[in-house]
């Protein structure tokens, strides 16, 4: 049942990075990255990290994807300012490559069963395996082991919301 | 770089974060370890941080060239 689910997760994950890619048409582009991006916080449910699952949902397929939909009508791009795919070599030659590095990927990860566990960074011998994804592990590491990043990363949110701000200006007055 | 064009070439960025992002969870998972979620945590805050900026040059540089074609947009003079 599990394997069926993360076969249609991924079924479902490929077919809108795909579209994605191969769409001429932005805003079409941008809804089946959506579909991309529930498809990725399924497979994080599926791995039983339910936190992050809801997280993706919120941030990725709800914030940063609008994000991009208020930018694609915000500069009016259509279809026409899209040039469409290329044909024969200059299409080819880049999908034979990753294909090519996915079956070597899928080759090396069988070895991975084999390989013994190293990482202990944050010892978690008294973390149940269901409860690995609840708020209250990982709320305890950010404010402990990981409470320098945290406050470094509000810092850096707040470099992006200035610096967005400063970008967009008509008149920009602080950019050169 | 097969579309040639600045949005969609950050989609695809966004894309990459992605599959990091499942990558550092699925490993994290199998070993039971909670620093590859913290990562995950960090990176989609991170990748947020990464779209907006990136949106907010798309706006100027449409702006400044009327289109978001690599072509155009080769000259990163101002």
């Amino acid at each position: 049942m599990e394997i069926l689910t993360l076969g249609g997760l991924g079924v479902l994950v490929l077919v809108g990075a795909a579209l994605a890619a191969g769409l001429r048409d932005p805003v079409y582009a941008v809804l089946s990255l959506v579909l991309t991006m529930l498809g990725v916080a399924g497979v994080y449910f599926l791995l039983g990290a339910e936190y992050l699952g809801i997280i993706q949902v919120i941030v990725y397929a709800g914030a940063i994807l609008v994000t991009f939909l208020f930018v694609v009508m915000l500069i009016s791009l259509t279809k026409s300012d899209i040039p469409p795919l290329p044909r024969g070599g200059a299409l080819w030659v880049p999908l034979g490559i990753s294909l090519l590095w996915t079956g070597l990927l899928l080759y090396a990860l069988q070895e991975v069963r084999a390989m013994p566990v190293r990482s202990q960074v944050l010892a978690q011998e008294d973390l149940p395996y269901f409860l690995y994804g609840t708020i209250k592990p990982i709320g305890k590491a950010l404010l402990t082991a990981y409470v320098l990043p945290f406050e470094l990363l509000s810092f850096t949110l707040l470099v992006g919301i200035v610096g967005a701000i400063l970008l967009v200006q008509k008149k920009p007055r602080y950019v050169r | 770089m097969l579309r040639r064009n600045f949005l969609l070439a950050l989609l695809g960025v966004e894309m990459l974060i992605n599959a990091g992002n499942l990558n550092f969870l699925a490993f994290a998972r199998y070993h039971n370890d909670l620093t590859g979620a913290m990562f995950v945590l960090f990176g989609i805050c991170l990748a947020a941080v990464e779209a907006v900026i990136g949106l907010a040059l798309t706006v100027r540089l449409f702006r400044a060239h009327e289109t978001l074609g690599f072509h155009a947009i080769a000259n990163l003079r101002w």
